[in-house]
């Protein structure tokens, strides 16, 4: 094979394999992908762009919230997740995952775990949440770490029996991290308060005015 | 045979090495895509070159990994991170064993192959802006299994990744397989070494084999011909994963096996009857 030859050769098949690559790339990367990514982890395409899938934040996370995702979890291959219901980010002190983090995927300039931002709290059920209903559960707000700050109990009549107090849980998306440890302890079947993940796509983005205010200094 | 069972002690203590946090003597901790060796980073060159494209940034910390990496491959030769080091081409050696019998279909990859995948995967990182070959690396995916997937069953339903000593013995010791997609690339190509054609990632497909390659051409370690003492019997060219770096060198054309392709893997030294191959330094390397 002459130099010539080789040439075309080699720019078909980059031609070739770039295009059929391209689509299978975009298949596998799931850029639309709404799962919970680790502490400081920013937006998700520059997520996708940066984290090199080595694992090693998967390793340091010493309560085993972080996993890698398969074909079937809905992620770009290989990437990091947390599944909070199962086991919520519980924001150590010095963010181990950040830490081990070669690339910049996990921003190493976040060192204070309160100002992580996996998600935020959502009452996602708010038929089925106990304390709406005038049960005296609140568990969501006693286990949140940052409690009376990013969950308060907000009291009013109960509607229907008139003579009672509903001790509402409400979030202060300015302050939840999104940790999960409201939407793992949650007594009910399938949790009444969930984690919705930081990325939601253009058009939540579009509308999304609270998260383009300051966030709250602690 | 003495080279190759300190090859494979070599390539077993990698393995061990991946697994050391969850078996409780963590000196080496993450994958072959990155990790730290007594607290050293190492990246893999490929791993940052894809990860340069993609995010379009450069990482001091990750750079510096890379380059202790390349520099290390560059002198004791490229490939031997496929020969010596990656799990991948251990499971394959052992996949390849069976192709003499089963290899039912026949398929020859041209030699640029690889080159030409490494090609698309730099292009591809570039302009998908990911890291692609990252996303579907076997390699990246068996490490990860291994770094992440040996967990401690807590006898409660609940798993932890065991990386204490102090917790395996009360607990039983369960071996989670995270089968993901990139698992089953290798699946795939264990089916290909022993069904179809041989070696067919490692030597014809794998764009790190391909990177390694270019890495260890001018490298001063390699397999060094004494003609004399060759009597042209061909033993080597039956256990060289990749025989076209021989030929050259037994024809009696240039006193080196050709550098680049050879993993070092030294199963042509341990082959060879007459000790006409052995490893040799640039420097202790006779004049032809
Ligand atoms: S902050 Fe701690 S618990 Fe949360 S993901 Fe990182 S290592 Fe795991
Ligand atoms: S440590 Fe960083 S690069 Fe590695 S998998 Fe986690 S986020 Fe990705
Ligand atoms: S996710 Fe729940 S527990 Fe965590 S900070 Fe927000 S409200 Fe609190
Ligand atoms: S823990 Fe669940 S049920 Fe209880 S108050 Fe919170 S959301 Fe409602
Ligand atoms: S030439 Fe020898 S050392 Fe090199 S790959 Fe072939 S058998 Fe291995």
């Amino acid at each position: 094979m002459d130099r010539r030859d080789f040439l075309k050769k080699g720019i078909a098949v980059v031609v070739v394999g770039g295009t059929a690559g391209g689509g299978i790339t975009r298949l596998l990367s799931g850029t639309n992908a709404t799962v919970v990514r680790p502490p400081g982890a920013g937006e998700e395409n520059d997520f996708l762009a940066k984290c090199i899938r080595c694992a090693k934040c998967v390793q340091a996370c010493p309560y085993d919230s972080i996993k890698t995702a398969g074909l079937g979890d809905g992620a770009s291959m290989g990437t990091p997740f947390l599944e909070l219901r199962e086991i919520p980010c519980y924001m150590c002190e010095d963010l181990p995952c950040v830490g081990v983090c070669p690339t910049d995927a996990l921003d190493p300039t976040l060192t204070d775990a309160a100002k992580m931002l996996l998600g935020t709290a959502v009452i996602v059920d708010r038929e089925a949440c106990l304390s709406l209903n005038g049960i005296r559960c609140e568990i969501c707000y006693r286990v949140c770490p940052l409690i009376d700050k990013a969950i308060v109990i907000e009291k009013h009549a109960h509607q229907i029996t008139g003579r009672h107090t509903v001790f509402e849980p409400v979030v202060q998306k300015e302050v939840c991290t999104g940790c999960g440890i409201c939407e793992n302890a949650c007594p009910l079947d399938d949790t009444a308060i969930a984690v919705v993940p930081t990325q939601r796509g253009d058009k939540a983005a579009h509308y999304d005015y609270l998260r383009k205010q300051e966030r709250v200094e602690l | 045979m003495k080279w190759k069972l300190v090859r494979r002690c070599v390539q077993v203590a990698v393995i061990l090495l991946i697994l050391s946090p969850a078996l409780g003597f963590g000196i080496f901790s993450g994958t072959l895509i990155s990790g730290e060796l007594f607290g050293v980073e190492l990246t893999d060159v490929l791993a940052a070159l894809d990860y340069t494209l993609a995010a379009k940034t450069l990482t001091a910390g990750m750079l510096i990994g890379a380059a202790v990496v390349l520099v290390f491959y560059f002198f004791v030769g490229g490939r031997v991170f496929c020969g010596w080091v990656c799990p991948v081409h251990l499971f394959s050696e052992m996949a390849r064993t069976f192709n003499k019998r089963f290899g039912f279909v026949s398929l020859r990859p041209p030699r640029w192959q690889k080159y030409a995948v490494l090609a698309v995967v730099l292009v591809l990182s570039f302009v998908a802006s990911v890291p692609v070959f990252e996303m579907v690396s076997p390699i990246g995916a068996v490490t990860r299994a291994m770094a992440t997937g040996l967990r401690i069953d807590r006898g409660d339903g609940s798993t932890v990744v065991a990386d204490v000593a102090g917790g395996v013995g009360e607990s039983d010791l369960t071996v989670t397989l995270v089968l993901n997609g990139t698992l089953v690339l290798l699946m795939f190509i264990l089916l290909m070494d022993a069904f179809v054609k041989k070696a067919w990632w490692c030597e014809y497909t794998c764009p790190v084999g391909a990177l390694y390659s270019i890495v260890g051409r001018k490298s001063p370690v390699g397999v060094r011909i004494d003609h004399d003492a060759c009597t042209d019997c061909g033993d080597c060219f039956g256990v060289c994963p990749v025989p076209h770096v021989l030929t050259p060198a037994v024809k009696g054309e240039v006193g080196w096996v050709q550098k680049g392709d050879c993993s070092n893997c030294l199963n042509c030294v341990d082959a060879c009857d007459e000790k006409a191959l052995a490893l040799r330094f640039w420097s202790r390397a006779r004049r032809l």
